[in-house]
């Protein structure tokens, strides 16, 4: 059993770090986080699956190792048909740690089997699959964790939501990635040409021609002024504001998500900053998967409290408990 | 499982690596590696225009059309950089061979960043095959 200690009960580098890195919470976040990336992974599977063919057998392969090789093309079908029963069981949170160790092993081969199948989101869900192999998402949001709700409010008679708690550990690496693909993305476009707006402008104008902006423009705008609106977006200077705001939101996300009394306003911005690109550059998985991950900077008690209203009175939600043994802290 | 001390390596060598890595990205031109695993997300443009041609004894060029040789041809643009480049010459140069196409393979690779930076990336009158570092300018 863990010992509840106060937080200003152990002070230094050693004892911050452990806390940081240990504290045991309620799960609640990640396991509903575990639930919405499952959901992500479905629909990414698709994509990729047109896009990662490198790693079918002949024409030209840049392998990163010897292994893994390319396959054969009912073989490649195999590798990606065969992960929508574990993305399934990684939504329910049923075995979730195996589930996610067989879809990164899926995930790696094809990904690694030809440095052409390398896109930035692939390699963003395969890290996430690894924190997920070692973390306790299952304990929360899963069906194992409502059918233990079941017997366990059965037995006690009441109604209500147990208290768990589980080390934070993965969950923080998690955090940590979300927080350094800003950080870096930011510090890409930290350039002349990306702050003048030439880039946007190049990345954009198919998407203002007639792609979802043109399209929606189209339905709005007489057709003058639509001619106007595309003239006036071929220019860079046009895109000099969304290209300082990107800048600006991308370097600052990854510092203001961590300190809870900037965070619902960084989420704000970061879901309304997803949901553009999303829209406009078609990035909408990936932009889907960093906005899930909002919920693991989440405070441990805002979604059991958030739940709770839904399903009456609970138990309150567990405290954080000093960094110790490992496992479930029932109460 | 690890103890807390093997945890706490693995955790700071991860973080090291994720920290660490990406910063090649940041150093290292567009024009000499592609930059994967370095978060460069939608940050730059980079367009290439290339001609390869075949020359054979005789004199006479012939265009070669090498988008087939790619699983997904409009993707062809990830191997035009200094780094990638040599790789997809060498293996150019055993195509042809294995189909029995003989000659000399000159290349044209001029590539732009941003739509300002331009720089070509292939020594145009050297064969591939046989020039140092498959005719990619170092």
């Amino acid at each position: 059993m863990n010992v509840v200690e106060s937080p200003a009960a152990s002070t230094g580098v050693a004892a911050r770090w452990d806390r940081f890195w240990y504290e045991e919470r309620d799960p609640l976040s990640l396991g509903v986080f575990r639930a919405l990336f499952a959901a992500c992974l479905a629909m990414e599977l698709p994509g990729t699956q047109i896009q990662s063919t490198y790693a079918v057998q002949g024409g030209f392969h840049l392998p990163y190792f010897p292994f893994p090789t390319p396959v054969s093309p009912e073989l490649y079908q195999l590798l990606h048909a065969a992960q929508f029963p574990f993305i399934l069981l990684l939504g329910l949170g049923a075995l979730p740690r195996l589930s996610a160790g067989i879809l990164l092993a899926l995930q790696s081969y094809v990904f690694f089997a030809d440095k052409l199948n390398f896109r930035n989101h692939p390699y963003f869900f395969q890290l996430l699959l690894l924190f997920l192999m070692f973390a306790p998402s299952g304990q929360a949001f899963s069906l194992p964790a409502a059918v233990r709700g079941l017997f366990d409010r059965a037995r006690r008679g009441g109604t209500g939501r147990s208290s768990l708690t589980a080390p934070v550990t993965m969950q923080r690496l998690m955090q940590i990635q979300v927080s350094i693909v800003y950080f870096y993305a930011a510090l890409h476009k930290m350039t002349a040409q990306f702050l003048g707006g030439q880039v946007l402008a190049d990345l954009m104008g198919g998407s203002v021609s007639g792609g979802p902006v043109g399209n929606l423009l189209a339905g709005l705008l007489a057709p003058a002024t639509l001619e106007r609106f595309r003239a006036s977006a071929a220019r860079p200077e046009f895109w000099v504001p969304a290209a300082w705001l990107t800048v600006i939101l991308e370097v600052s996300l990854p510092f203001v998500l961590w300190v809870p009394r900037w965070r619902t306003a960084a989420m704000i911005f970061g879901i309304g900053f997803h949901l553009m690109i999303g829209y406009t550059m078609r990035i909408g998985v990936f932009s889907a998967a960093m906005i899930a991950s909002y919920l693991l900077f989440l405070d441990p008690e805002t979604l059991p409290r958030l739940f709770g209203r839904f399903r009456g009175p609970s138990v309150a939600p567990a405290p954080a408990t000093v960094p110790g043994k490992r496992g479930r802290n029932r109460r | 499982m690890p103890s807390r001390r093997n945890t706490n390596l693995l955790i700071a060598g991860f973080l090291l690596f994720q920290l660490i890595y990406p910063i090649r990205g940041l150093v290292k031109n567009k024009f000499d590696t592609w930059g994967e695993f370095t978060w460069n997300m939608y940050s730059q443009t980079y367009v290439c225009t290339t001609r390869y041609q075949l020359a054979d004894r005789s004199g006479a060029r012939h265009e070669l059309n090498v988008r087939p040789y790619f699983a997904v041809p409009d993707k062809i643009g990830r191997v035009f950089n200094r780094q990638d480049l040599p790789t997809f010459h060498k293996f150019l140069c055993e195509e042809l061979a294995r189909e029995g196409r003989q000659g000399q393979i000159l290349a044209r690779v001029s590539c732009t960043k941003n739509q300002v930076q331009t720089e070509r990336l292939v020594r145009e009158n050297e064969d591939i095959c046989t020039a140092p570092n498959h005719a990619v300018v170092d």
